[in-house]
């Protein structure tokens, strides 16, 4: 659900224009980085300036923030990978399949979203159409269709279980 | 107050400032001592084998979260299924009332 989240939040983000917004802005990201470095901890070196320039010139090659980007490379740099495990995912990388898996990993993730977006359109009105079913079946019960009436799964669904798909889908699981 | 490289003069040391996690401060710090090194060496060590791995480091993390968005997506995608099969049932018992209400 996380990585649902992440993703959610990045398609939320809104550009801010003017000066009292701009303010607020600043307000935001100061309490962001706040809360970004109360469970962290700051290291403070020196390091050779070439080397400074390669981290910086490979970070700017991919996009990448120094601020996220820094730490990334710490932890990867600090990896426990063995290198006969490192060699394996190398070739694993390079095969046929790992360089499909890109693609597939792009796609599943946009599928899971649009799919993940049309359910909490639907979970929005879930109780309206819930008691829509409920009163139409009692409908089918008075004028005698009782054969026509079909068994579900959620005849038997209360409240809580349509709290749990508003947790979910609307919610984001965040309550 | 976010990781950053502070460049001086052309050719001076560059001042690293990054905020690591508990988890890989620790690492960091045990690799200090295990290597007997100094921290500002321990850290270009740190960062060349970071960029060295990089696309192999996140290779790996792709796998493990399209694993997870994989199981993600088919219990999305049952639930889709369940909702919007009860959408499909409400107009067909409405069409069969209809019926009953014309044929009554």
């Amino acid at each position: 659900m996380k990585i649902i989240h992440q993703f959610l939040r990045l398609l939320k983000g809104k550009t801010i224009h003017n000066k009292e917004t701009h303010k607020r802005r600043n307000d935001i990201i100061s309490a962001l980085e706040a809360i970004e470095s109360r469970e962290k901890v700051r290291i403070k070196v020196t390091i050779p300036y070439e080397t400074a320039g390669r981290v910086k010139l490979f970070l700017e090659e991919k996009g990448i923030l120094e601020g996220y980007g820094i730490p990334l490379l710490i932890q990867y740099g600090l990896a426990s990978e063995s290198e006969e495990e490192l060699e394996r995912l190398k070739n694993e990388m390079k095969s046929e399949n790992g360089r499909k898996l890109w693609g597939e990993y792009a796609v599943t993730k946009f599928r899971a979203y649009e799919c993940f977006m049309e359910n909490k359109a639907m979970v929005m009105s879930l109780s309206i159409i819930l008691n829509e079913n409920k009163m139409l079946k009692r409908r089918l019960e008075m004028e005698e269709l009782t054969k026509l009436i079909p068994k579900d799964e959620w005849d038997s669904w209360d409240k809580s279980v349509v709290d749990a798909y508003y947790q979910k889908y609307v919610f984001e699981g965040r309550h | 107050m976010f990781s950053r490289l502070v460049f001086g003069k052309k050719g001076e040391p560059v001042v690293l400032e990054a905020f690591l996690d508990k988890s890989t401060y620790e690492q960091f710090r045990d690799y200090v001592m295990k290597n007997c090194l100094s921290e500002s060496d321990a850290i270009v060590k740190i960062l060349e084998r970071g960029m060295a791995n990089y696309w192999l480091l996140e290779f790996k993390q792709m796998k493990a979260n399209y694993m997870r968005i994989k199981k993600l997506f088919e219990e999305f995608k049952r639930d889709n299924d369940l909702l919007k099969a009860m959408q499909t049932e409400n107009e067909r018992l409405k069409n069969i009332l209809e019926k009953a209400d014309l044929k009554g």
